[in-house]
């Protein structure tokens, strides 16, 4: 049977009857989940029953499936719709809310899977000039969408400090002129960090985001200094140090900073160290990520990557340990991609997580600007310019407008190809409703915007990751554990009164 | 806007004892081959099952659209699977593929419309349904005493809550840090 599941060999199928959906063998019990985001967890016994036409007005089962859009004779076409809008908020906003800004190439770290493809702190021909910021920032402020977010990405920001403080500045002056609402976010190694940047980041609203990959062996193997020298010890110190500044300060406990991780495979034996580091630090959440052979990754893969099928195995085993340590009472730290998931599954809600749309956020949800004003359809496709293939670059803030970004006919590719109602594969599987597909990751591991599904990493690692999740939807003890961290997570957003659903998830 | 009035074909009941079956397949040592028949199998979902097999297999589809395709299917790795093997997942997968291509016709329709009406939710045009449409609760005759009194009391605890939130607004702000986003901008506006 293909990765998709199909019908045991016996069953009787009574298709004039069925609702429009999509399903799943989870072995034992069948996942049904419709494009309107409604999902039901069923016996196989039941499912059979239902395929087969057999579940009337006074069975069981009935007024659930009744309720979330099931049966065709029973829809509720105007639920239905507004059940669409919500889990698709994204769409009904016209153009990008995330803007990346790549105000350098320069690094001061080695990275062995280096995403950002980046240069020697000695090349400062790659930091991006004031002229070009401005213009940046106009070309932002051009887009239409009412949100806007400006992220600093390198590169090391901090190399190229003045033009961070300058962007933030302007940005926030025609914010303020244009009645927009702005939101702004520096994704840094912390190694670089002084108590007057912090400062400024602080009066300037700006949320603060890092790298951690786990205990100090780890991150200093994944990520050293050019030269040698321990980056970890530095990223700890600014953690703790940026946390006590908030904690202190009821006004800054919104911008309590995040950290994210890659996992490489070195991380593969580090799960519960990685959890238990990030719980001692005080982090509220831990963003386990899987790494894309793009960019540099992709040169040193067979050094630090893994087949997919081993990131899902690493992920369940790291979540196990992490709903055991909710249960037993000895934290409350929560896993970010299952809360992206759940926000999305349980809640009906887009969490503005730019990969996992349909269409991706290419040009519709995010942009990314390179230091020397390219515009690129996202991080990942500027990347695939620093290899030496433009594909991915949609226009230029010197020379073009928006008009022609949404118009270019990379663009176009790029929806086209993201929506997954276009994909054969995606458009069968249960987890459309809440997947997507990245067209630069496909085009890089697959030599096409379009992938192709049954042999790509994307898809075996997203349905692992799915399936996951699922189950332990399904089992009362991590359910219990789930429910919390949805509902603390609503709270959160609704007493910051930042960043609420549908807008862009800032920490990448 | 005009309603139109779709109605889908009546679809046949699809049952493994109904089912025609496809032509045996030819297995050699290197590959498995069956010739199908496009009016039976339809075509949609034999492209959808060779699709499928593509992690594991080398397809190859040869034949008349219109009338019989011959699929060859041919072990990626020959260690890991067989031609047997592959022309059995294949059928399986064309059996299951033939559901969901029947379900998915069955209801365009409704999708299409479902859709044009969460666009015109989205755009204003026609406003969502009201939590009460939505959900109905059910009436009160149905509640036993115990729900009544719990529900009674819940309610009594909103009104303290709301009564006590209200209290708090009438405290000073005179920097208006409580103001909402529009007050503000009102005030803005005004000044």
């Amino acid at each position: 049977m293909s990765r998709l599941t199909g019908l045991a060999k016996d069953v009787s199928v009574e298709t004039g009857n069925l609702s429009a959906f999509n399903f799943r063998d989870m072995g034992g019990w069948h996942l049904l989940t419709n494009d309107w985001g409604q999902f039901l967890m069923m016996s196989t016994a039941d499912f059979e029953r239902f395929m087969a036409g057999k579940v009337g007005a006074d069975d069981p089962l009935y007024p659930e499936l009744e309720s979330r859009g099931f049966l065709k004779a029973r829809l509720d076409f105007r639920q239905l719709a507004a059940n669409t809008v919500k889990k698709s908020s994204f769409q009904w906003f016209p153009g990008p809310s995330l803007h990346m800004i790549v105000v350098t190439l320069r690094c001061n770290q080695k990275c062995q899977y280096c995403h950002s493809s980046v240069v020697d702190p000695s090349r400062t021909d790659t930091d991006m000039d004031v002229a070009t910021a401005k213009k940046t920032v106009d070309f932002i402020f051009s887009t239409p969408n009412p949100t806007i977010c400006i992220e600093f990405q390198g590169g090391e920001p901090l190399l190229n400090w003045p033009v961070v403080k300058f962007i933030t500045e302007y940005a926030q002056a025609k914010a303020k002129a244009g009645n927009r609402k702005l939101l702004m976010a520096l994704v840094c190694n912390f190694t670089l960090m002084t108590e007057d940047k912090l400062d400024f980041l602080f009066d300037h609203h700006v949320s603060i985001c890092t790298s951690l990959d786990g205990p100090a062996e780890l991150h200093n193997k994944n990520r050293p200094f050019l030269g040698g020298g321990e980056a970890q010890q530095k990223v700890v110190y600014w953690l703790e140090k940026i946390q006590e500044r908030c904690n202190a300060d009821p006004k800054k406990k919104y911008y309590l900073p995040g950290a994210l991780m890659t996992t490489t495979r070195f991380s593969m034996d580090y799960g519960p160290q990685i959890v238990d580091l990030y719980v001692k630090l005080g982090l509220e959440q831990v963003f386990l990520r899987p790494l894309s052979p793009i960019g540099y990754a992709k040169r040193v893969w067979k050094d630090v990557g893994y087949e997919p099928g081993e990131f899902v195995r690493f992920y369940e085993d790291t979540l196990d340990y992490i709903i055991d340590l909710n249960v037993s009472g000895k934290s409350d730290i929560m896993e970010r991609m299952a809360l992206i998931l759940l926000s999305k599954i349980v809640k009906g809600e887009d969490p503005g997580f730019m990969d996992l749309r349909s269409p991706a956020g290419a040009v519709l949800g995010c942009l990314a600007y390179n230091y020397n004003g390219k515009i690129f359809v996202s991080d990942e496709g500027r990347m695939v310019d620093h290899q030496g293939d433009p594909i991915f670059n949609v226009g230029d803030v010197a020379k073009d407008g928006w008009t022609s970004v949404i118009d270019h006919p990379t663009t176009r590719a790029c929806v086209t190809a993201s929506t997954l109602d276009n994909q054969p594969m995606c458009q069968q599987c249960a987890f459309k409703p809440y997947c997507g597909v990245e067209p630069v990751f496909h085009y890089e591991t697959q030599k096409s915007v379009f992938g192709q599904m049954p042999t790509s990493g994307w898809c075996v690692s997203h349905m692992g990751v799915f399936d996951v999740i699922f189950r332990k939807l399904r089992d009362p003890r991590s359910r219990k554990v789930l429910d919390k961290w949805l509902e603390r997570d609503q709270c959160r957003w609704q007493e910051s009164g930042n960043v609420p659903a549908g807008e862009p998830e800032v920490v990448r | 806007m005009k309603s139109k009035k779709k109605t889908a074909k009546k679809a046949p009941k699809l049952s493994p004892k109904k089912k025609p079956a496809a032509v045996a397949p030819k297995i050699s040592s290197l590959e498995a081959a069956l010739t199908l028949d496009v009016k039976t199998e339809g075509l949609e979902p034999v492209f959808g099952a060779a699709y499928l097999m593509m992690d594991k297999a080398f397809v190859q589809l040869s034949g008349d659209r219109a009338g019989k395709i011959t699929v060859i299917l041919r072990p990626k790795d020959p260690k890991a699977t067989t031609p047997k093997a592959l022309a059995e997942e294949f059928l399986s997968d064309l059996a299951s593929q033939k559901v969901r291509w029947a379900i998915s016709r069955n209801n365009q329709p409704v999708r299409e419309f479902i859709a044009e009406q969460a666009v015109l939710i989205a755009n204003g045009t026609i406003p969502p349904p009201s939590a009460a449409e939505a959900a109905p609760e059910p009436a009160a005759e149905e509640l036993t005493a115990e729900q009544r009194a719990e529900i009674e009391k819940l309610i009594s605890e909103v009104e303290s809550e709301i009564k006590t939130m209200n209290e708090k607004k009438s405290v000073p702000d005179p920097k208006g840090i409580k103001a909402s986003w529009e007050e503000k901008q009102e005030q803005e506006n005004k000044a």
